[in-house]
């Protein structure tokens, strides 16, 4: 049992979806505790481990725009949206985004 | 009849079946958790060169008697900034404006009589008083130069009764509903306030920037609120914007992890 149990995680090791899906896990968790600094950390690393994982690059999205990064933000929305055009969820985070980025932009112009 | 009743049985366990597989798969789909988020926006200013703040008065109309206007604002962004900013709020027992505004009054004169020339005439002069950057040069000397937030407020009343028009359903012999339109006269209430905010530079006397709200607010016949509460409603609609100027604000929102 043993052996079995250690090749499946050596396989889960090996597998980069498996493990994606497991930094992925582990990020919700954290950002739903607020601590998006972590969050942001394993998010990236599951996009590392899975550039086509939708989710990771939309996750991904939020931890960069809730710490500032907007311009990081808007670029893994939009990678997000190209692997998953037809996902309702990223569609309304990124209207979110920009219409928070805009305010933001409309501010920044009206500085002196 | 029996093997009917059986078919029957057996299409419900199968409907239950797959409405059961169908959820748990739809539960397996809509695996996501909605987030509240923060995202930051920076202040218009940026008052890392200042340590203190001096909220130095406002201009407001004469004559205008509902709320005394600048002491009221004074105090009120003197305890916003308090809890907003790190910089000290410097508290003269006399804002620093005052002076100079009383000297025009006892120019012009006071109050409801003043003719419509002169109250021209002392906005004119309080506004050069406003723009005056030796003027605001000396008053930020005086306070070891700090940043200084003064400009002009104004706080009217509109009466906005009149009639309007209303829609009622009646029943008619038929019992059938009718919508009939009428004209009632409604007396309502209405308060605006204008803030013109100026920040000045008090190393130098320089307007550093300038930001102007208008906000308003009508109260139907029922609601009896007093000019003071109103001040204040319209005063904490505008406070947010006036806070982002000087200090970094969050937009609040909420967004959809995915897993």
């Amino acid at each position: 049992v043993a052996v079995v149990i250690l090749a499946l995680l050596a396989l889960l090791a090996s597998d980069p979806a498996a493990s994606a899906a497991e930094e992925l896990r582990f990020g919700v968790d954290v950002a739903r505790k607020g601590l998006w600094q972590e969050a942001r950390f394993r998010f990236e690393r599951a996009v590392v481990l899975d550039p086509e994982n939708h989710s990771a690059l939309n996750n991904l999205a939020i931890a960069l725009e809730q710490q500032g990064d907007f311009d990081k933000a808007r670029e893994a929305y939009e990678r997000a949206l190209k692997l998953k055009p037809k996902s309702l969820y990223i569609q309304q985070n990124y209207d979110l985004f920009r219409e928070a980025d805009d305010k933001r932009n409309r501010k920044q112009k009206r500085k002196p | 009849m029996t093997s009917a009743i059986g078919s029957r049985s057996e299409s419900r366990s199968l409907l239950l079946a797959l409405t059961a597989a169908l959820s748990l798969a739809l539960g397996a789909c809509a695996s996501f958790v909605e987030v509240p988020v923060e995202t930051p926006l920076q202040s218009k200013l940026d008052v890392s060169a200042f340590r203190r703040v001096l909220i130095a008065g406002f201009v407001s109309d004469p004559g205008e008697a509902d709320v005394d206007l600048s002491p009221e604002t004074v105090r009120l962004l003197q305890n916003q900034l308090r809890s907003h900013t790190k910089m000290q709020i410097l508290e003269p027992d006399r804002p620093p404006l005052q002076d100079a505004l009383d000297r025009l009054r006892t120019r012009f004169g006071d109050g409801e009589r003043l003719s419509k020339a002169d109250r021209e005439s002392f906005r004119l002069e309080a506004e050069k008083v406003l723009q005056d950057g030796e003027f605001w040069r000396r008053i930020g000397e005086e306070f070891q130069n700090p940043l200084i937030v003064t400009g002009k407020v104004g706080f009217e009343t509109q009466n906005r009764s009149g009639f309007q028009t209303e829609e009622r359903v009646v029943r008619g012999p038929d019992n059938r509903p009718r919508v009939i339109r009428g004209n009632r006269y409604l007396e309502r209430k209405g308060f605006s306030l204008n803030a013109d905010f100026v920040f000045v530079d008090g190393r130098t006397g320089q307007t550093l920037h300038k930001e102007k709200f208008t906000e308003e607010v009508l109260y139907g016949e029922d609601q009896k609120v007093s000019p003071l509460s109103s001040y204040f409603e319209l005063m904490d609609r505008l406070l947010p914007n006036f806070l982002g100027v000087i200090s970094p604000q969050k937009i609040r929102g909420t967004r959809v992890l995915l897993l």
